[in-house]
Order: structure tokens, then sequence, then C-alpha cells
């Protein structure tokens, strides 16, 4: 999978949980999703999950952890990818 | 070292399914899943364990400048109002009412001003109205920026102060905590 692909795919996870729609619409690799798309943090479970379901990836605790931009959400979903 | 949380009680209802199939294992420890699913209402538990996880975060994450990261599940909810993460535990306290949940966490036993506000337009501002006439000083020395953490931090006539700050927002509620 392309880093394209992946962004895309991310970009459609997150959609239903942003509120901040200007912040979606400069969407880069530096967004971060509670400062720049005001993500409830109780959601960033449901990004997660989504995640998991989505790759058919494990996340666990220490990649959620990191999971709070954009650009460590890819990182740790090629991770898990190459590893799979 | 002091932290504070507010949870919009009807706005968490809507926003957040925590029966979905996953998703509270991956943030309450086996024991909090237990006391969960055992207790007479569970929707509200779940919501008095995450802001108790939410205020231990922010009070541990000031105490040792910590980056800011995601990590619910290591924040462990224990009776008698303690949450613990490594070897480091907060007292908290957690105020409810039908609409929301608050909870505000300590690292150690200090004196502090907390405030809850329903649809307040700026609780920047209340909070500093708060301490301005807690140390009895004018409101324009006092100033509140992020860190490059994002922790608010308070300054009085461009000097960093040692009072920590709090404030917290979900749905129609905010609330404000200083340890002043």
């Amino acid at each position: 999978m392309t880093k394209e692909e992946l962004l895309s795919k991310l970009k459609t996870i997150i959609e239903p949980y942003v509120q901040n729609q200007d912040g979606f619409k400069n969407l880069s690799e530096d967004t971060d999703f509670i400062k720049d798309l005001e993500i409830n943090s109780a959601n960033l479970v449901d990004v997660a999950l989504d995640v998991e379901d989505e790759f058919d990836i494990e996340i666990d605790n220490d990649a959620m952890e990191k999971m709070l931009t954009v650009k460590a959400s890819i990182e740790v979903i090629q991770t898990k990818l190459a590893t799979k | 070292m002091i932290g504070n949380d507010i949870v919009d009680l009807q706005l968490a209802y809507s926003q957040s399914n925590w029966r979905r199939k996953g998703w509270l294992q991956k943030i309450f420890t086996i024991e909090e899943q237990g006391y969960i699913n055992n207790t007479e209402n569970p929707d509200v538990q779940v919501w008095k364990f995450w802001s108790m996880k939410e205020a231990a975060y922010k009070a541990h994450q000031r105490r040792f400048l910590l980056s800011p990261r995601y990590n619910p599940l290591s924040y462990e909810c224990s009776s008698g109002g303690k949450v613990s993460i490594h070897n480091y535990v907060y007292a908290v306290n957690t105020e409810f009412s039908n609409t929301y949940v608050h909870t505000i966490a300590k690292a150690y036993d200090c004196d502090y001003s907390s405030k809850i506000f329903e649809n307040t337009t700026n609780i920047k501002q209340e909070l500093k109205w708060i301490i301005a006439r807690k140390l009895g000083i004018p409101l324009t020395s006092i100033s509140i920026k992020k860190d490059e953490n994002r922790i608010p931090i308070l300054y009085i006539e461009n000097k960093k102060e040692n009072i920590d700050i709090s404030i917290t927002h979900h749905g129609r509620y905010s609330a404000l905590l200083a340890n002043c």
C-alpha cells in the first residue's frame, strides 16, 4: 500500500470524529488530532479500533499511545503492516 | 501538581459508544472493566473512571513535563479515590450531577480553587479573575500561555508563576482549577 493510499484511508477513518472542519481541510502529516481537528480524546479509541478493522492489524497500548498526529498514526500503521 | 477534567454526560452518550467491541479493553484495566460491568449504572461509571484518568494524566504530565501521549490504560483507578501510574499515586475527587462528571486530581495535598461553568464563553478570563481576586493583583498583570507540551502556564507580569492551573471543556461544560 502506498503512503497516499494509507493517508486517504486514515482520512476517511478520522472524518466522523473531526470537530474542526477547517483543520480537516488543511490536513497534513503534521496535523494533531486533538489540537488541530478537535477530536474528542475519548474518540481516539474509536480511531484506533477503526484502524484495526480497516487494516486488519492490532493496535496495542504502546502503539495507541503515539497515535495523536497524522504522521505518528501513519508510522504506526506502516510498522504494524510490515510485521503482519 | 494538579489536573481536572469534566465530562458532559449527554454529549458523551452521543459521542461514544462504550459498548462497541474492544472499546473498554483499550482504555480500562481488567479490574476497572469488572467494576463497570457489575455496577448499577455502567454508563456513568465509564465516564467517572474516564474523568479520573484524564485528570490524573494532566497532573502527571505537568509534574514530569511529559509530551502529549494517549495512554489511558496506564492510569489505574482504584477504590478510595486514587489513580496510579507506574509508582505515582494521585488522589482524585469526583463530583457528579445528572448531567456532568468532574474530577480533580492532586499529586500532593494542597489548597485549590475550582469552579464549574455551564455555557460559559471565556474560561481563561474566569480563571484570571479568580487568581486576581485571590492574590489581590490586577487582572491585566495575569496571562496564560501553553508551553510546548500544551500545558497551560500562568504568568504574572510576564514571569512564570509557581501556581498550577488546569482548564477543561466538554460540550456545555467547562471547569477550572488553580492551586491557590
